[in-house]
């Protein structure tokens, strides 16, 4: 009956949790902690996630699936063999898989657990994210903030007072959050991010790049490009320069980059990161002088640009003692801990913020706005939650007997700029105009859900909503009918999985190799699979043939670089 | 608030955080989200409580120290000479924050890791901004933002800052003396492509700065300026009239009317009404503010006085209370009476238009006597009757006028 924390990552996700005094990650079935946020279909309609999904990338591009974090909260559909998927379903099947292996793990059964989103998901998304748990047979009831959960990794082995800048650049998206710690609060004061920013888009950058300088004809996506390109990202942390050579469709690649060249070309993304970064100094009230640590979060903090341009902006060395790709599920996993209010942490207390202004549409009569709506903020953002705030309102017009109420989130003064959460209608008594007639209240509770509720004055009737945003949301039949559609989607045996994923790697490999060792390869696999589907076979002979073909594959798969 | 937390009203915000993590553990967010909200509320307010006491006892100190360090930012003293106490307060504190943030970055040792060719110092920035003239062209200044946002976070903000005092100093070279904010709109494009501040605009307005006004006026202005609308004129007329303190502020008022002077005689006709009304459902609350120079700027924008009767009968017609009709009379006689008093602050607004006004009737009144007197030497004498009895009535005319106005 345990609890876990989630890390739902854009390219890959963990999970852990709080044991004896302490947060730890529990590994999947290859024995790694990190599960790429990767699903795929194989031919015979099983499910596939993590590594062997991510191993077909290449080989079967179009039953497999990356990267759909980013289209949380959009009702997009991927069609993937005969199912059509929303990106709710896709991270049910990640977590479902995650859960799998840390109940084999554990040997315990696994309830209920924390899941991480980046601090700037907006309300749908943090819903869509919610729906994803309970498609996966989890119950979800605490959301947290990835950069808040950095921060709780961080602060576990660090207790004296500090504040604290939470520098959390992922796969998709970018956070910042500012803390401070004493006596065992953690406070967070600000956040700020951008939900498109990620290491996803500096690939993008250079894929481009690498297209323009050698005249490919090929598209963004081609699996095989992504994934030379990731590699040629990677060995640029390390290398100053570095030399590549792959083939795309048939054609041959070759060239050099330099490390200067690749940050001069993703110069417009570093830009970005300064308005965040701005926005959440600003909001915190803390001085830059003041933050005595800044911590970074995320794998894309590896690239050493990030880290210069950081240390430049905020004049002080970024901590990277901590692993960036695990501190957030570490953190995740603390709240786990947190949550089943286990006596190792019954001294901590956290209090996070609403990362956006909520508000509702209004006529400014006396401000000049009498013809168009513009937004009446009710929560500013960064304030503490739990919070409820109240605000009154009027009629407009005489004998009006009706007001609708549009409920938005987001910073900007004109509606369109912001985000619409639903609506809702209420009737009023008749009366004369401009007399306060209703009371608006807002409540956003520790999980980030806003219930809504409006009072009449003079009838005292009051009517409640809970927001339940549009397009992607689902009534609890429709959940329960989703559960049970994604059941069917059948995940292959737990022991099975080694054994795929190396022929899905050999599958990968065939197609990158060429004359003799491609045919070398053939055989190989050939051998492989007969020798494991024997029925007779004994598991420490199984486990003897798989170490065998996976030093050949390793053999044959030596890296470029 | 003290009670909630437990303590005895104190500055220091270590012992207000302490007390607050004590008080924590009872009402803790997970269990009790009402009553951690108020201990949250009443934590904020201690803070804020603190901070107040704390700039009450330094002011003193700031301010002197702020004479020493004498920065040359002529809008804070410009600004502090016209405005009436409570928005001295505020721009001391931006003089404070702006001398002290730059001792400050001369204290920092530059950053370990630095590499030689970044651009640290704030320096250079202030004084290109300082020295601005005429002859800055778009792509210069272009350069300058650019540049400038190069800068670490805190001498960024320390150069936006700058920034935002510059748009209220008048610009020496520039062909005239006339306030930055009066720059055509594509400096202002330049700024909000590179620091955003259009859409911080809540958070300036808020006031990092440490003035909430500079920024609020200065942000109307930035909307205005790129495009001006007379329905935002109008919503800062409400917003000027709505809160006496801004009233008081000579300088908000120029600002006003600066912004008025863009928008064209049409859309300046079109909104007469409107501004007439507003001016008349404040007039109680800010009676005392409405000095005659700004009633007789009012006059010069709007024509009041020249369409007086259309506007007088149409707020009449209204089924309005007897109070407002008495408003209406007295504001009128306000309006008459600031018109006929020197109109030192419209030749402010509106020098060039006054000067030409000015030397034209100069020489239209000089040609007047000129032909006068040649009709009375050498004309008929049918004429120089007319001639003489003209001249007596034109001097009547003006022992009347200046008796009335006396």
């Amino acid at each position: 009956m345990a609890i876990v924390g989630i890390d739902l990552g854009t390219t890959n996700s963990l999970i852990g949790i709080w044991k004896d005094g302490s947060p730890a990650l529990i590994p999947n079935a290859h024995g790694d902690v990190l599960t790429p946020s990767v699903v795929g279909i194989d031919d015979k309609g099983e499910i596939l996630v993590g590594k062997v999904a991510k191993e077909r990338l290449i080989s079967h591009p179009k039953e497999t699936v990356a990267n759909f974090k980013r289209w949380m909260g959009t009702s997009r559909i991927t069609h993937l063999g005969d199912n059509k998927l929303l990106p709710e379903d896709l991270s049910a099947l990640v977590l479902r898989s995650l859960v799998r292996d840390a109940e084999r793990f554990l040997d315990e059964e696994i309830i209920e657990a924390v899941i991480s989103v980046p601090a700037y998901f907006s309300d749908t998304q943090r819903k869509a994210t919610k729906v994803a748990g309970q498609l996966a047979g989890l119950k979800v009831e605490r959301i947290i903030n990835e950069p808040t959960a950095a921060a709780l990794a961080y602060s576990l082995d660090h207790q004296e007072e500090s504040s604290t800048l939470i520098f959390d650049l992922g796969g998709g998206t970018f956070d910042v959050t500012l803390l401070e710690q004493y006596d065992g609060v953690i406070e967070v004061h600000s956040t700020a991010g951008d939900n498109y920013l990620g290491g996803e888009d500096f690939k993008d950058i250079l894929i481009n790049h690498l297209i323009q300088t050698n005249n490919l004809d090929q598209k963004n996506k081609d699996p095989q490009l992504s994934k030379a390109t990731e590699e040629i990202k990677v060995s640029l942390t390390k290398k100053h320069e570095t030399d590549y050579f792959f083939s795309v469709g048939g054609q041959e690649v070759k060239g050099t980059i330099t490390r200067d060249e690749f940050e001069s070309l993703v110069q417009p993304l570093i830009l970005r990161i300064r308005t965040p970064l701005e926005r959440a100094i600003r909001d915190s009230g803390i001085a830059i002088e003041d933050i005595d640590n800044v911590i970074l979060a995320g794998g894309s903090t590896r690239m050493p640009i990030i880290r210069h341009e950081v240390g430049r902006l905020l004049r002080k060395l970024p901590l990277a003692h901590l692993n960036p790709d695990e501190i957030v599920a570490l953190g995740a996993s603390v709240q786990a801990g947190l949550k089943e209010r286990n006596e190792d942490l019954k001294d901590v207390v956290l209090t996070d913020v609403c990362p956006f202004t909520l508000g509702i549409s209004s006529l400014r009569i006396e401000g000049g706005y009498d013809d168009i709506p513009v937004m009446a903020p009710i929560i500013e953002r960064n304030a503490t939650i739990p919070i409820s705030r109240n605000q009154g309102f009027s009629t407009i017009h005489r004998r009006q007997t009706e007001l609708d109420i549009n409920i938005y989130q987001g910073e900007s003064l004109k509606l369109e700029n912001n985000i619409k959460l639903g609506d809702m209608s209420v009737k009023v008594p008749r009366g004369l105009a401009k007399n306060k007639s209703i009371d608006v209240r807002f409540t956003y509770d520790i999980n980030g859900i806003l219930e809504v509720i409006v009072t009449s004055e003079k009838s005292g009737k009051s009517s409640k909503k809970i927001i339940n945003t549009s397009g992607t949301s689902l009534t609890e039949a429709e959940i329960e009918q989703k559960f049970k559609e994604l059941e069917h989607l059948k995940m292959p045996p737990w022991e099975q999985e080694k054994n795929r994923i190396l022929i899905a790697r050999s599958e990968r490999l065939y197609e990158e190799l060429t004359g003799e060792s491609r045919e070398f390869l053939v055989a190989a696999i050939g051998e492989f699979r007969t020798s494991i589907n024997d029925q007779t076979l004994r598991p420490e002979n199984e486990q003897r043939i798989r170490d065998k073909f996976n030093e050949l594959i390793d053999n044959l798969d030596r890296p470029i670089f | 608030m003290w009670t909630l937390l437990g303590i005895e009203p104190i500055n220091d915000k270590k012992t207000i955080k302490r007390a607050y993590a004590r008080k924590l553990k009872n009402h803790h967010p997970e269990d009790d989200p009402v009553g951690f909200q108020q201990l949250n509320e009443a934590y904020q307010d201690a803070l804020k409580a603190s901070e107040y006491q704390y700039v009450q006892y330094d002011y003193e100190a700031s301010f002197v120290e702020a004479e020493k360090n004498s920065f040359d930012v002529e809008t804070v003293n410009t600004s502090s000479v016209f405005a009436p106490l409570d928005d001295e307060v505020s721009c001391v504190e931006t003089k404070e924050n702006y001398t002290t943030a730059l001792s400050r970055t001369k204290d920092i040792p530059p950053y370990a890791d630095e590499p030689d060719d970044v651009v640290i110092s704030v320096e250079p920035f202030l004084n290109q901004l300082n020295e601005f003239k005429d002859e800055m062209s778009l792509n210069d200044w272009q350069k300058l933002i650019q540049d400038a946002t190069q800068l670490p976070i805190f001498e960024r903000r320390q150069f936006e800052m700058a920034l935002l005092v510059f748009f209220y100093t008048p610009v020496k070279g520039y062909k005239k003396t006339i306030l930055a904010a009066e720059l055509s709109p594509e400096f202002f494009s330049v700024i909000d492509e590179h620091f955003h501040w259009r859409d911080n605009e809540l958070t300036l307005m808020q006031g990092w700065a440490g003035s909430h006004e500079h920024n609020s006026v200065f942000l109307k202005c930035l909307h205005q300026y790129v495009k001006p609308s007379p329905e935002e004129l109008l919503e800062q007329l409400e917003g000027l009239l709505s809160s006496p303190y801004k009233i008081a502020s000579h300088k908000n008022w120029c600002e006003f009317f600066h912004v008025a002077c863009m928008l064209n005689k049409r859309q300046l006709k079109g909104i007469s009404k409107k501004a007439f009304q507003i001016l008349l459902t404040h007039y109680h609350s800010c009676e005392a503010h409405l000095t005659p120079a700004i009633l007789n700027a009012f006059d010069r924008l709007f024509g009041w006085t020249w369409s007086w009767a259309g506007h007088r009968t149409a707020c009449l017609k209204r089924p309005y209370r007897q109070k407002l009709v008495d408003d209406t009379m007295a504001l009128a006689d306000m309006l008459i009476e600031a018109r006929l008093q020197s109109a030192t602050y419209a030749q402010n607004i509106d020098y060039k238009k006054s000067a030409l006004r000015f030397y034209s009737t100069l020489f239209i009144s000089a040609l007047g006597w000129s032909v006068l007197l040649a009709a009375i030497l050498f004309a008929g004498p049918f004429v120089q009757v007319v001639a003489v009895l003209y001249l007596i009535r034109l001097s009547i005319q003006k022992i009347w006028q200046v008796a009335f106005s006396r």
